[in-house]
């Protein structure tokens, strides 16, 4: 059977002539029923526009789609009918935000808002469609849905908001989701609820969820697998266990090398990653990671290195994978598990 | 305003050579790198030529024409262009050239004076109103709201005729004076608005915290931070106004109130000829032609001046 | 231990609510920070954490005199810090500066890095003579890990971590005896984070700093700080070393805080305790009574309600945290 859905090779260029930044580089990925699959990256390294062009939503202009394809359910979508790819959205395949403040309207109430989708594509009338967003509201775990299904966007605080966007992306039951970085605005106490909340609809609905986040901590947490981005490319995916017992790129080995950790202890020093992220304009030839990395060599400089099966689904491109997934990861992977 | 608020240049700069970040030049600071930045655009050169073209005009109408712009022979009337008068005559038998030449210099003293007091004026206000917040905002606030309320028209007339009484000659100095003050009074309030909401957004920013929490007085604050990142919109405002301004001249002098013969501007031409555009469109035309061209040069030169202080845009 | 150099008493800092426009009347306060004390010594790091609302920005405006304080006192090396006044005031901003949080807008756009490095010349001219200026600013620069011959640059040429550094060299350049951080890593990326975080290591050895370190990121706080105090609602409701408060928590906000942290370990997946707090920070225009907390604590009693607790140590803890019931965690060990 076909995955739910598979991005194949996906390539997008943003600008022309010598600005020409070229944020996708050959993404690949797939999401099953009921996986989440976490695409781990820093600001640039193109996780937000891969989920735009699967959703459809990446502006062209200024953005580009020169190659690969995206497929749900086996039905290829770049190039597909622009009305197919409308129904789609809300129906088969929905997006939550960063800043659920400014994807709401301000000036409908949040109910409104969840009864529109069934007002307009289920043909309910205005109070049934009310009745069924209260509904929404009561799933997400909103206290006294129907009094608030008519209050505004800003009488919700910040979790509230994002709950409500919530609600709205699952009011015609998607089989997908995508969340783009669901809880970085929000408090950590709150942010725990979120994702706490994400994954159990998650698992009742057995719904696909592409969780986009930098956040190594909470895809520890909630993916089932995890794609690692830099630079417009995947450069390691795996199960979210081996992706931390052993990182295979040195690029996903820098990062958790450089989270402070509340379980550390105190005092240890960090090991940032040096330097910047390339300009998207001027990707440096052969690995783009290897001015930043320690172990580079000459045939880093030389070829891409692409991305190869290192056995059990686990997935790398590093010339010395093989050698870095040997070593474990820098850190010792037993913490002390600090009572609480 | 104009003159570097930072380290001035020192004297082993050479103004012309581009900046190349190199070690052993000095800091030259914003007012400095816009100028240089200024140099290289094409649109900069054009627009200086126009206004420089057009001031020359203002000054010294003598040296385009020897035409007397005034001198009206009635045979002549309602004449087309032609190799005697290339703009044609007015309805009045008076050479449109000359006119539209000796129009430049009340035109452009009434737009310049008046875009320059308004701004200015609103400017001063809009900064002391948006960096104080306190009670001077809500007393600037509410004056200019009721210098705003009056219809402009209105507000016009009974200034006007308050300085002088109907039928009374006034020197066309004079009036032209009056006709600013009209516009400058009357008109202030939007480039207040305009530079305290800018204000108020500038003096939220952290490097104004940063820049108190070093030591750094108010003046310090509002000239070398609030200011240079305000004066983008009213820039552009005032550039649009210059030729508002000049319309607003000729609404005055249609009324009656504002300049009148003797004095030749462009407003009183074009108010002049609108009615007879079928009849003698070139009379219409060509004032109307130098207004346009007037305005081009300015929003091109304010659209420059604009870009040339935003670094980010280079 | 030695005299703090910074000591907070009962600092409060109300931010009236007003309406109307001609005439404004006060209808509420907001109660940003209420009633904080605290010290700092030199040389050391405190970590000021919570969530946002809970006063802590707040608190770093009015230390750094940027707003004045409603009540409450606070004296730097034993003087008065809120009855400083010209020279005094002034003279006193070359021992304490601050680094902002957001690399975008803390700096000056239509400015050099030149010339915001140098403003602190500028602003206190006895610090370095004009012609030795520019010398100073680029080995600042270089003290930051910014290339000296960028000086002629614009801050939109450089990206968020350069940026940091950026304001860091400012905050630097008349050698201040403390730094209020106020997030200065939460905008950037986790690599650059941690760029930025060594930095700042290496400063306070290099030049004796003491800091006051502001942010919302317990691993970060964990991974600088010497100690720390957990805000909640404009008050502190626990304080202690590192350890203390990471170790052995005995405010139920900071269990819930440090549990509620993810930890980038799948395989300690569902075997950390978790306490879920329900709902959202309440309001600081209007907080519950008695205890700050109690609307959204798993321990609350009749008594929260009517008596706000001290900030003390209580017979089973070792540190002040301001809690009836405060009591250390429950030992949860992975088994």
């Amino acid at each position: 059977m076909a995955p739910l859905l598979e991005v194949d090779d996906l390539r997008v260029e943003f600008g022309r002539g010598r600005e020409t930044a070229s944020v996708l580089n050959g993404v690949s990925y797939h999401v099953d029923e009921g996986e989440t699959l976490a695409v781990l990256g820093e600001s640039g390294s193109g996780k937000s526009v891969t989920a735009q062009t699967v959703m459809g939503i990446l502006d062209t202009p200024p953005g580009r789609i020169t190659g690969g394809s995206v497929r749900f359910r086996g039905e290829e979508l770049l190039g597909a009918d622009p009305e197919r790819r409308r129904l789609l959205r809300g129906e088969s395949m929905a997006m939550i935000f960063q800043d659920a403040l400014s994807a709401l309207n301000p000036v409908y109430s949040v109910g409104f808002q969840i009864a529109e989708q069934f007002r307009f594509r289920r043909g309910m009338s205005r109070k049934d469609a009310m009745v069924k967003a209260a509904e929404m509201l009561d799933l997400v775990k909103i206290p006294n849905a129907k009094q608030r299904v008519k209050e505004y966007p800003h009488q919700f605080s910040g979790g509230m908001r994002q709950r409500a966007m919530i609600a709205m992306s699952l009011a015609l039951d998607p089989e997908l989701l995508i969340a783009d970085e669901p809880t970085t605005a929000l408090d950590v106490t709150v942010q725990a609820q979120i994702m706490e909340l994400l994954d159990e609809l998650r698992r009742e609905r057995g719904m696909g969820l592409i969780l986009i986040t930098h956040d190594l901590g909470v895809v520890a947490e909630v993916a089932d697998r995890i794609a690692v981005m830099y630079a417009g490319r995947i450069v390691e995916h795996t199960d979210a266990a081996s992706l931390y017992a052993h990182p295979a790129h040195p690029y996903t080995r820098g990062l958790m090398d450089s989270v402070p950790r509340v379980d550390d202890v105190a005092g240890a020093p960090l090991r940032p990653i040096p330097g910047l992220p390339p300009s998207l304009s001027a990707i440096p030839d052969g690995c783009p990671f290897h001015p930043r990395c320690a172990h580079a060599v000459d045939v880093c400089t030389d070829e891409v290195p692409a991305l190869r099966e290192l056995g059990s689904g686990h997935q790398a491109a590093c010339h010395f994978a093989e050698r870095f997934v040997a070593e474990g990861p820098d850190r010792p992977t037993t913490h002390e598990v600090v009572s609480r | 305003m104009t003159e570097p608020l930072t380290t001035a240049p020192s004297p082993g700069v050479d103004d012309g050579v581009v900046p190349d970040n190199g070690p052993g030049q000095a800091t030259r600071g914003l007012w400095a790198d816009a100028w240089t930045e200024l140099r290289g655009r094409p649109r900069f050169w054009i627009a200086a030529a126009l206004i420089v073209l057009l001031l020359l005009m203002a000054l010294a109408p003598s040296l385009f024409t020897s035409v007397d712009p005034t001198v009206g022979l009635l045979e002549r009337s309602r004449e087309p262009p032609g190799p005697d008068a290339v703009f044609g005559y007015d309805l009045q038998g008076r050479d449109v050239y000359a006119r539209t030449i000796y129009g430049a210099a009340p035109s452009l003293a009434v737009g310049f004076l008046a875009t320059f007091g308004t701004v200015v004026v609103g400017s001063l206000a809009g900064l002391l109103a948006g960096y104080s917040q306190g009670w001077p905002d809500s007393l600037l606030s509410r004056i200019g709201e009721i210098f705003a309320g009056l219809p402009f028209v209105l507000g016009g007339i009974v200034i006007l005729t308050s300085f002088n009484k109907p039928g009374q000659i006034v020197g066309a100095g004079q009036l032209v004076f009056q006709v600013v003050l009209t516009i400058v009074v009357l008109t202030w309030p939007v480039a207040m608005r305009i530079m305290r909401a800018a204000a108020i957004e500038t003096s939220q920013q952290d490097y104004v915290k940063a820049a108190k929490a070093l030591g750094a007085g108010p003046f310090r604050v509002v000239l070398r931070h609030i200011l240079p990142n305000t004066l983008a919109p009213v820039l552009v405002y005032g550039a649009i106004q210059f030729g508002v301004f000049i319309g607003a001249e000729a609404t005055l002098s249609f009324l009656g109130i504002g300049l009148r013969d003797p004095v030749v501007s462009w407003g009183v031409m074009i108010s002049e000829a609108r009615d007879r555009v079928q009849d003698i469109p070139w009379a219409l035309f060509f004032p109307a032609g130098f207004l346009v061209i007037t305005v081009l040069a300015f929003v091109m030169m304010g659209d420059a001046v604009r870009d040339a202080l935003d670094p980010r845009g280079r | 231990m030695s005299q703090p150099i910074l000591s907070v008493r009962d600092l409060v800092k109300h931010f009236p609510v007003t309406r109307g426009v001609l005439f404004r009347k006060t209808v509420g306060h907001v109660r940003a920070v209420d009633g904080v004390s605290l010290d700092l010594h030199p040389g050391e790091t405190l970590g000021v954490v919570g969530e946002s609302g809970c006063g802590k920005s707040t608190l770093a405006q009015v230390l750094m005199r940027l707003t004045p304080p409603t009540s409450g006192t606070a004296t730097f090396e034993g003087e008065d810090l809120f009855a400083k006044r010209g020279a005094a005031l002034t003279a006193w901003r070359r021992d304490m500066q601050i680094v902002l949080q957001d690399p975008y807008t803390s700096l000056n756009p239509r400015k050099t890095v030149g010339d915001i490095v140098g403003e602190p010349f500028d602003i206190h001219p006895e610090v370095a003579p004009k012609g030795d200026r520019r010398r100073r600013v680029q080995e600042l620069l270089e003290v930051v890990g910014l290339n000296p011959e960028h000086i002629r640059r614009y801050p939109h040429q450089f990206s968020g971590g350069q940026r940091q550094r950026v304001g860091i060299a400012r905050a630097l350049a008349l050698r201040p005896k403390v730094i209020v951080c106020d997030e200065p890593v939460s905008a950037l990326d986790v690599s650059i984070q941690a760029q930025v975080l060594n930095l700042l290591s290496d400063l306070q050895r290099e030049f004796g700093l003491a800091y006051l370190f502001i942010a919302h990121d317990l691993g970060v706080v964990r991974h600088l700080c010497d100690r720390v105090a957990v805000m909640y609602l404009g008050s502190i409701v626990e304080t202690g070393t590192a350890e203390e408060i990471y170790g052995r928590a005995s405010h139920p906000y900071t269990q819930a805080l440090l549990s509620s942290v993810p930890v980038p370990d799948p395989s300690l997946r569902g075997r950390r305790a978790a306490i879920r707090l329900e709902g959202d920070v309440p309001s600081p225009a209007d907080p519950p009574s008695g205890c700050r907390f109690r609307t959204r604590c798993p321990k609350a009693a009749a008594i929260c309600a009517q008596d706000p607790p001290a900030l003390e140590v209580r017979p089973s803890t070792d540190h002040p945290a301001a809690c009836h019931f405060a009591e250390p965690p429950h030992l949860v060990r992975a088994d």
